[in-house]
């Protein structure tokens, strides 16, 4: 942990290497966080990509109150949700249709099986699938994912709560 | 109970198997083009020249710009100092407009 503060302020002090060290370390963490939000590997990739170049241009404004995997997510989000917010709704849904099909491929190539809640969790509207995966999956609290996608704990609280209505709704549905 | 019907103990099977599901996401994918230590450095490197390099500009633009509003209003007030004068007079009656509206509340205070 000091080892990891001591590394964050040599590369706001300029330290190139400290920083590449720092990209290269959370690099695998940032991509697979958005594979679970995007369900789709290559956008994924390009996003992992774009979030550590905004890291490199706004590391001098990462004041130490969040954790630095947590800086990064929040950046990665806002990349992911104005990106997403740019697309016509049309778009959005044929691709989002791909998407779940390539990560479902990628899966079945490594020998996994693509479950309901899978599928049922890549069908819901990203803000709840953002929220389950910060609030289940990573462990932040409603008030941290509420500072992450700048909303209030209320509304993630809410957003949370329809989003497993929703996963338990199709599950029943689908007799799991 | 939870929501819409469902017990706290079904939504907690439900979750985790869905967090099991996730983890094998994160066993099955991996990035591709994570790229070296020493790319990583040749892009932070090259990055960082390029934002310093931005910076130079912007300052510099910043800089023109006032220059030019500088020179601007000093030609103005040269070419038309009547026109300076009623600006001036405008600014300073609305200044007090302002002040007097701000504090009626005094100066009633102050007759009564």
């Amino acid at each position: 942990m000091e080892q990891l503060k001591e590394r964050i302020i040599k590369a706001q002090n300029g330290d190139d290497a400290a920083l590449a060290l720092l990209i290269h370390e959370h690099y695998s963490f940032v991509f697979k966080y958005l594979v679970k939000v995007t369900m789709d590997t290559k956008l994924a990739e390009d996003l992992t990509q774009d979030t550590m170049l905004r890291c490199i241009e706004r590391l001098e404004y990462y004041d130490g109150t969040s954790a630095f995997s947590s800086w990064l997510i929040t950046i990665a989000i806002r990349l992911f949700i104005d990106g997403t917010r740019r697309k016509k709704r049309e778009r959005e849904w044929l691709k989002r249709q791909g998407e779940a099909r390539s990560l479902h491929w990628q899966m079945s190539h490594a020998q996994e099986d693509w479950s309901d809640a899978l599928e049922s969790l890549s069908r819901l509207p990203y803000e709840q699938r953002i929220s389950i995966l910060l609030k289940h999956y990573y462990g932040y609290s409603y008030d941290e994912i509420g500072d992450i996608l700048r909303v209030s704990p209320g509304t993630v609280k809410s957003r949370v709560s329809y989003g497993l209505s929703a996963l338990r709704k199709e599950l029943t549905n689908n007799g799991t | 109970m939870g929501h819409s019907n469902i017990t706290d103990k079904e939504e907690d099977q439900m979750l985790a198997g869905l967090l099991e599901d996730l983890k094998r996401i994160d066993q099955a994918v991996a990035p591709s083009q994570n790229f070296d230590l020493d790319t990583w450095e040749g892009i932070v490197r090259d990055k960082r020249k390029e934002r310093r390099r931005w910076k130079h500009w912007e300052t510099a633009l910043f800089v023109t710009v006032a220059l030019m509003l500088m020179l601007g209003g000093g030609w103005v007030i040269y070419r038309e100092p009547l026109l300076f004068i009623m600006i001036q007079v405008i600014t300073g009656v609305i200044g007090l407009g302002i002040i007097a509206w701000a504090t009626p509340k005094l100066w009633r205070e102050g007759r009564e």
